[in-house]
């Protein structure tokens, strides 16, 4: 297969970016988008023929397309991009590692920018800095008591279905894809997924208050905007969170200014 | 210009709460305005305008409307400004993820709204507090504004813009108030669009009614 790829260029976080314009051929349609940008990268090195650049206006840049990436299977939440108008490309409930190049069409233009919001500045090229969400973490997403050793299964008994609930929450990766899709560049899906698997545990219950009070008001501070309900986060989560998670997230606010714990 | 501190969520609750109590009103409003339809040369109609104008706990109820919807409109914007914020570089590519029905244009239709609410306020508010001249006899000045063919087009096309804010804003305000979970979900959003449908073809109705002689 072979495509025009339109990246986004930029050398460091104050220089100004732009797009430039590659072709690469033969591509496999079992290839993964990030090895199609390997394969991009290798021949940027290379300088091979099969890779043209077409954007005579700007100065090129020479070194290989920076993008992020770790484990490649979908759990490390590393790899972001935006890809034809849609976070993670065109499909449900999958990371950009896991996209593969039989989702396009042969021939087809692809257009590839970096997650855009104020608290995820890009450092290169389509790298940005998350660490917005370490700090949101870092502000009150933890249990502050020490656990000990590993207790028996059944000692603290939770009803199956709020362990499914709080499993699912738990099971977001902090790709940023949320932040990314949403209109508004807000973190409540990740905030609300934060929140709620650890409210919704007896372990995590005792601190819920205080941790969601911590926890947006370190959201707000860092820029992220607030949600409007579009929903666009909840579509575009690689681990398919669920908005029911924001309304959680909105619930134990309520509660902390009106002082009082809930019981999920 | 740096703007107050309030925190997101609980400027979005006040947001809810006022739009829960806007939506309340316009039930209210829309079965008043079925007595428009009944021929009866305004005796309905305009003894619930009088009573509307000189009960004293209706006119601080009328008070208290205003102050909601101005508020409603205030934090609205506000929130559409800090969000605009959050994002200062766009996408080149235009969004193509699937959202919320009509849930992207909130801010837009409410914009709509506000100027389709002061042409209504024209016709009807102003007139009753002196601010514009015009028949303080709402029952004859609806029905021969809603017989000229662009004032009753106008007014639909209203209607239409209200359902879709109200549509979205229905189910977006159990949201925000943390009400809307797996078991309820669903079912909050299908009582949205009947309540906002509802409450528009009432209005509709008065507006058709008399545009057809009824
Ligand atoms: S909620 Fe979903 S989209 Fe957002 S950071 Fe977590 S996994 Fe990514
Ligand atoms: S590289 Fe780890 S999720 Fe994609």
């Amino acid at each position: 297969m072979k495509f025009t790829l339109h990246i986004w260029r930029q050398e460091c976080s104050r220089a100004k970016g732009h797009f430039e314009t590659y072709k690469v051929d033969n591509i496999s349609p079992d290839c993964s988008f990030l090895e199609m940008l390997d394969i991009l990268n290798e021949q940027l090195i290379t300088g091979s023929t099969l890779t043209s650049h077409l954007s005579p206006s700007t100065s090129p840049i020479a070194h290989p397309v920076c993008f992020d990436n770790d484990c490649r299977e979908g759990i490390c939440g590393m790899c972001g991009l935006y890809i034809n108008g849609r976070p993670h490309g065109n499909d449900d409930g999958i990371t950009t590692c896991q996209l593969h190049m039989r989702k396009f069409h042969d021939g087809d233009d692809i257009w590839i920018e970096p997650w855009r919001a104020k608290a995820f500045p890009v450092i290169r090229d389509l790298v940005v800095d998350r660490s917005a969400f370490d700090k949101i973490i870092q502000a009150g997403g933890y249990i502050s008591t020490t656990t000990g050793g590993v207790p028996d299964a059944n000692t603290i008994p939770i009803p199956k279905h709020k362990a499914d609930m709080a499993m699912d929450a738990a099971s977001c990766i902090g790709c940023g894809a949320c932040v990314a899709a949403c209109k508004n560049a807000s973190a409540m899906l990740f905030v609300g997924a934060k929140v709620s698997h650890l409210a919704l545990l007896p372990q995590g219950k005792v601190e819920a208050a205080d941790r969601v009070k911590k926890m947006v008001c370190k959201m707000d501070e860092l820029g992220f905007g607030s949600c409007t309900n579009t929903y666009a986060c909840e579509a575009e989560c690689p681990k398919l969170i669920k908005r029911q998670n924001i309304s959680r997230l909105n619930r134990h606010w309520i509660a902390s200014l009106l002082g009082r714990d809930r019981n999920s | 210009m740096n703007l107050p501190k309030i925190h997101s969520i609980s400027k979005k609750i006040v947001v809810a709460l006022l739009g829960a109590f806007l939506s309340i009103f316009l039930l209210f409003h829309a079965s008043a305005n079925l007595c428009i339809l009944r021929h009866d040369e305004g005796a309905w109609y305009n003894a619930f305008c009088d009573f509307m104008g000189t009960n004293y706990i209706v006119k601080a109820f009328e008070i208290i409307l205003l102050v909601a919807l101005l508020s409603h409109i205030v934090l609205a914007l506000w929130l559409a400004i800090t969000n605009k914020r959050a994002r200062p570089q766009g996408y080149k590519k235009p969004q193509r993820t699937k959202t919320h029905f009509g849930s992207k244009l909130q801010v837009w239709t409410g914009i709509l709204l506000l100027a389709g609410l002061i042409a209504h306020f024209m016709d009807f508010f102003f007139v009753k507090l002196g601010w514009v001249d015009g028949n303080l006899n709402f029952y004859q000045q609806a029905r021969e504004k809603f017989q000229i063919p662009h004032i009753a087009i106008s007014y639909l096309i209203f209607f239409v813009v209200v359902w879709f804010h109200m549509r979205h804003g229905f189910a977006a305000m159990f949201q925000t108030l943390g009400l809307y979970n797996f078991k309820y979900g669903k079912a909050i959003e299908i009582i949205g669009i009947i309540y906002a449908t509802v409450v528009c073809l009432m209005f509709a109705a008065v507006v058709i009614g008399v545009y057809f002689g009824f």
